[in-house]
């Protein structure tokens, strides 16, 4: 006796529902953590408020559970008024330690550091009320997140030093300077968290945008401004990710820095739709594959002549596209 | 008995020697003063008692060099160089000065060689053999230039020896200038002035100096030396060179004539008479002249290439090339020949026999500053790109060629119908414009020198201009600035390059004007003010004002005045008229009187109409910045509602500066209205329409803002701000063609945003101006936007509007390579395959 027709169906569901599960334990949880320092001036002290509000809305808006999102500023932050705390380094080392009891292991944690910096001694500092934070110190302390992936963005003026300090596996390191003598206020901060939350900067058009993205809109907006002010470029920002200690100016998807950094996103991800079936999930699957197989003939592009690799690349992007817009009607 | 007899002879020797002194003294000052004959007779009949005194002898065969004297000066020259002592290497160095001034280069060379090879086996050589010595390794310096950097060591020894001697000072500023090295020169200048604060000579060099500089400072400073050594050739000579400069023929004529009646064969002077014989037209003068100084000296090619100089400054650029090539057949190591050939030949747009000469130029004489910049412009040429356009070959730097290319070509192609209906002529083509991302390079390439303040100058066929990236964002605007240029490819082509400086670019300036409400500069305070001072020129000495200036904003001041005079004249006469001065000037031998002929007006009159028609056309400006004694606006300096003069432009706009930050709008919506009133046609930053648009802003009233921005961009088209926020603004009303005009203007001031090209193109979709609407996409995808996906969609998009498939298709799949799951571009892709497929089938 075979299974009957009713069953049937709900006999794909389930299966379909046991795929997604598994696919669903996979999506990490995502803790977010925003140290706005001391502003020194007016002008400093509303800036990184109004970035730290930015970046705390960027985090709602990336699905983060609020409880995961921790806010310590210097100033007083509107957007998350009631849940921020004091910036100081006895709370800033509290708070971390509170993350690292929380986050399982593949969960991502993303601290993002709003501020002033100064080099000291062979290192940097981050500028807190009270005393500062160092590279070192702050390196010491994310030690133990070894079963997670950590993104640290220090947006500070000579923060440079910080990559070297931070660097490891499965970590992304930004730094707003290349080196500690470029002490001058960044700009580097406010394209990041503007990059967060503008779908200009979602350069694949995947409606995530990843911390490649975001830096490399602000490393171009930056460099930008100074070349309509006719400035020369004072700030270098840096990316690393891949654990040698040394930052790349311009990362990229294939370079020696990017790569980790180009599938790190702050949106939390989502559940995909319930109810997809066994059919959903085949042209879930061929569509990875595609997708896939463009990043593979990407790769080899270099060995290949252009109208070879147009060619090729029309035919997968059809199907592409004629697999997606299936999937978009059958959702 | 002996030893008596011996002192007395000693005594009556030294006596003798003691009166020699003074004499010597004498004679010196004399011929300081320009006295030569007086100086030639006392230094004669001192030579009767004494013709063993090498010191006398060299002074009087130098004086009978001063007077043209040229055989006796020889003489002289050869006595002294017999005698032994510190006079006889200066004496070989004036005797083989006089073989150069005759052409006799070897005789001249194996004296300069004698000299340095005394300087290599002799000591004991005091300041006087020092110089000798310099300025002998100066002059083979032509033929091995490694022995100028020697001759300036040489120079400061002499001078270290004898600091009081001015000469070797004097002659260490010559070299120092004629390598280009001007802030060394002005530095000795001044250190000889200082200790001979009367030694015409180091006047005369500190003139070169400022000269230099483009300092007006260098006519008072050659009339100084002028004033000591009234009959100082060079000064003369000099003076000539000024006058030629200012385009003052007659005055320049006189100078020259007067060098000739002191030194008859003074080539210098010789040389400026040819020059303004060239420039006059007189070819029969001209010949003469040019017979008579190759009869004085057969291989004298600095007459070529003064010919060359000058010519190349009043634009003849093709004359001043063919100078400098009969410079080169003379003087087969006139570097200084090869250099100008090489500049014009450039300046012409024969850019590989140019770079070639310069070349040779440089390895003759590598100090020469202006050459090594340019040859230094040259090797960066490969940077840029070379597009054939029509009419035009456009050159623009690689990094900027996919941005600015279309814009320029679109408006350089209007400029060029429009100039050519206009003044119904077709110039040479192609027409090179060349535009610079760097203000040094466009600097190096106008002058040979960086830090010149212009921005842009035409050389005829050839036209160089800052390119928009060059300055900061709104420093000017480069599309009336290209159109000014090209307004003087058809003057110069016109006329031959014989229009004088003042009527081009006031005509320029003025076609700006004409181009585009806003173009072509603006009055301001600063204008109205010389005015009330005095200090704009009239008419007819409008050409000193770009020339010679006398104040520092007086260049500025002298294109807006004279673009005025352009409006004028067509007010009164029309544009005829205009045309036919033009191609009066080609032929003319008197070009300042073409305009009053035709005008049917004398110089003064034309001078005094339209000074009549300036304060016409400003009567109340003029009166509400008149700052008269008798009143005040408060002894305090602290405009008041109370004490701000009604009719005065500076207190009504002070106050309501004032009151608008302050937040009072009201009132200061009224004092910046008056001020408006008063001053209707000013409209820069600092102006009451800027401040105004703010104000109703923050009234919220964007249509009185609106109104404010529009009369402002109509006076000044250089306030980039204002023409996005009246762009945002008439797009706000949903005036998208008006917003796009707005966006359109903007980008001929910055085309570097993305924003503008962005907001540019939405507005020309819902027009649906397709084509136009690429220009933009093409645009923003040139300005390498962080969404590159996103460009190459909108831009594939815009194609397929346009009907062009084909390109929609390469865009789309380069938008789709960056971002596979692009939707928008997903369904592009299709729908244009669809196309295809379909437009197969019809087949």
């Amino acid at each position: 006796m075979g299974v009957s027709a009713l069953a049937q169906p709900r006999l794909r569901t389930a299966l379909a529902m046991s795929l997604l599960l598994a696919w669903n334990a996979a999506a990490a949880r995502h803790h977010l953590l925003i140290v706005s320092g001391i502003g020194g001036t007016d002008e400093f002290s509303q800036q990184f408020a109004r970035r730290a509000g930015s970046l705390y809305q960027s985090g709602l808006d990336a699905d983060i559970d609020p409880a995961n999102i921790h806010l310590l500023s210097a100033q007083q932050v509107p957007q998350a008024s009631g849940r921020t705390r004091a910036a100081d380094k006895a709370t800033l080392l509290r708070t971390i330690d509170e993350i690292g009891a929380s986050a399982g292991t593949g969960d991502m944690v993303f601290i993002v550091l709003v501020g002033h910096g100064n080099p000291r001694g062979d290192g940097a500092v981050f500028n807190l009320p009270g005393p500062d934070i160092s590279a070192a110190e702050l390196a010491a302390k994310l030690a133990g997140f070894t079963g997670q992936t950590l993104v640290v963005v220090n947006t500070a003026s000579a923060s440079g030093p910080f990559v070297r300090a931070l660097s490891g596996d499965n970590r992304v390191i930004i730094t707003a300077t290349s080196s500690g003598r470029e002490y001058h206020a960044t700009l580097f901060g406010e394209y990041f968290v503007a990059a967060l939350a503008d779908a200009g900067a979602d350069r694949d058009k995947d409606q995530r945008i990843s911390m490649l993205e975001a830096f490399d809109y602000a490393r171009r907006e930056v460099r930008r401004e100074f070349d309509s002010e006719k400035r020369l470029l004072t700030e270098h920002a840096l990316l690393d990710d891949n654990g040698d200690g040394v930052g790349s100016l311009e990362p990229g998807e294939f370079a020696a820095d990017g790569e980790v950094a180009n599938r790190t996103y702050l949106q939390q991800p989502r559940s995909l739709a319930t109810g997809a079936d066994a059919e959903m999930v085949a042209m879930l699957e061929r569509k990875r594959d595609i997708e896939i197989a463009i990043g593979n003939l990407k790769k080899r592009r270099e060995n290949m002549s252009s109208n070879v690799y147009y060619d090729e690349l029309e035919v997968l992007l059809v199907d592409l596209a004629l697999l997606s817009r299936k999937i978009r009607m059958l959702q | 008995m002996k030893s008596i007899f011996a002192w007395v002879l000693l005594a009556v020797a030294q006596l003798g020697h003691a009166a020699s002194d003074a004499q010597l003294e004498r004679i010196q000052a004399l011929r300081l003063a320009g006295d030569y004959q007086q100086a030639i007779d006392l230094a004669g009949s001192e030579l009767a008692a004494d013709d063993r005194d090498a010191r006398l002898l060299n002074l009087l065969g130098e004086l009978r060099a001063d007077t043209g004297n040229l055989d006796a000066a020889a003489l002289r020259f050869a006595q002294a160089g017999e005698l032994p002592g510190p006079e006889r290497l200066v004496a070989r160095l004036n005797l083989a000065e006089l073989h150069l001034q005759k052409g006799e280069r070897e005789a001249a060379e194996n004296l300069l060689r004698e000299i340095r090879t005394a300087y290599r086996t002799q000591s004991g050589l005091g300041a006087r053999d020092l110089y000798a010595v310099a300025s002998a390794t100066r002059h083979l310096g032509e033929s091995d230039p490694q022995l100028f950097k020697e001759a300036v060591r040489l120079f400061d020894d002499a001078i270290e020896r004898d600091p009081s001697d001015p000469l070797a000072g004097i002659a260490l500023g010559e070299l120092l200038l004629e390598k280009y090295n001007n802030q060394e020169a002005l530095q000795v200048f001044q250190e000889v002035l200082m200790a001979n604060q009367e030694h015409p000579l180091a006047l005369l060099g500190l003139a070169r100096s400022q000269h230099f500089d483009y300092s007006s400072d260098a006519v008072l400073t050659t009339l100084g030396a002028l004033q000591i050594n009234p009959n100082l050739v060079p000064a003369r000579v000099f003076m000539a060179r000024l006058f030629i400069e200012l385009e003052q023929y007659d005055d320049a004529r006189h100078e020259a004539e007067r060098a000739l009646e002191v030194n008859p064969v003074a080539l210098e002077a010789l040389a400026m008479l040819g020059v303004i014989a060239h420039l006059e037209r007189d070819q029969a003068e001209f010949e003469r002249i040019e017979s008579r100084i190759l009869e004085l000296n057969p291989g004298y090619a600095g007459f070529y290439t003064a010919l060359a100089d000058l010519a190349s400054q009043n634009r003849l650029y093709q004359d001043a090339a063919g100078f400098a090539a009969t410079a080169i057949e003379l003087d087969p190591k006139s570097w200084r020949g090869y250099g100008l050939l090489g500049m014009n030949q450039l300046r012409l747009g024969l850019m590989r026999p140019g770079r070639a000469n310069l070349e040779r130029s440089f390895a003759g004489d590598p100090y020469n500053v202006w050459i090594k910049n340019t040859l230094q412009l040259a090797d960066s040429f490969d940077e840029y790109v070379e597009i054939e356009a029509g009419r035009f070959v456009v050159v623009l730097h690689g990094r900027e060629n996919a941005l600015l290319r279309e814009y320029v070509e679109e408006l350089a192609q209007l400029a060029y119908r429009h100039f050519e209906a206009r003044y119904r002529h077709e110039p040479q083509q192609p027409i090179r414009v060349e535009l610079y991302p760097d203000h040094a390079d466009f600097s190096v390439r106008s002058v040979g020198l960086a830090g010149v303040g212009l921005l842009g100058v035409c050389f005829g066929p050839v036209v160089a201009m800052d390119s928009p990236s060059a300055r900061e964002r709104g420093a000017f605007n480069w599309g009336s600035t290209l159109w000014h240029e090209l307004a003087h490819v058809f003057h110069l082509s016109m006329t031959d390059n014989r229009v004088p400086r003042w009527f081009s670019e006031g005509l320029a300036v003025y076609e700006e004007r004409l181009a585009r409400p806003g173009w072509g500069g603006d009055v301001d305070p600063g204008f109205m003010r010389a005015y009330l001072d005095g200090q704009l020129l009239p008419v007819s000495r409008l050409n000193n004002g770009f020339v010679r200036p006398s104040y520092p904003e007086q260049v500025i001041h002298s294109y807006y005045q004279a673009s005025l005079v352009f409006e004028f004249i067509e007010t009164r006469w029309g544009s005829e008229v205009v045309r036919q001065v033009l191609n009066a000037f080609k032929h003319s031998v008197d070009p300042d009187a073409e305009l009053p002929r035709a005008l049917q007006l004398d110089a003064a009159a034309l001078d005094a109409a339209f000074d009549a028609y300036l304060r016409e056309k400003y009567a109340v400006a003029l009166a509400a910045l008149r700052e008269d004694a008798d009143e005040s606006s408060g002894g305090s300096g602290q405009i008041t509602p109370e004490t701000a003069l009604p009719d005065k432009y500076f207190d009504q706009l002070s106050l309501g500066n004032t009151l608008l930050q302050q937040g009072d709008l009201e009132l200061a919506e009224l004092f910046l209205l008056k001020a408006q009133q008063l001053f209707p046609q000013y409209a820069g930053a600092d102006s009451s329409y800027w401040q105004l648009a703010g104000l109703y802003l923050q009234r919220g009233e964007p249509a009185q803002a609106e109104a404010q921005l529009e009369k402002m961009i109509a006076i000044n088209a250089e306030h980039y701000e204002a023409h996005l926020l009246l762009a945002k603004l008439r797009g706000e009303r949903g005036e998208r063609a008006a917003a796009a005009a707005a966006l359109e203007a903007a980008l001929y001031i910055y085309p570097y945003d993305p924003e503008p090209h962005r907001d540019l193109a939405a507005h020309l979709e819902s027009l649906q101006q397709w084509r136009k609407v690429a220009r933009e996409r093409r645009a923003l995808l040139a300005l390498d936007p962080v969404d590159r996906a996103e460009a190459f969609y909108q831009l594939a998009y815009a194609y397929e509007r346009v009907g062009d498939r084909s390109s929609a298709r390469e865009q789309i799949l380069y938008a789709l390579e960056i971002a596979p799951n692009f939707r928008n571009a997903q369904e592009l892709l299709l729908s244009l395959r669809q196309a295809d497929a379909a437009a197969t089938g019809a087949q």
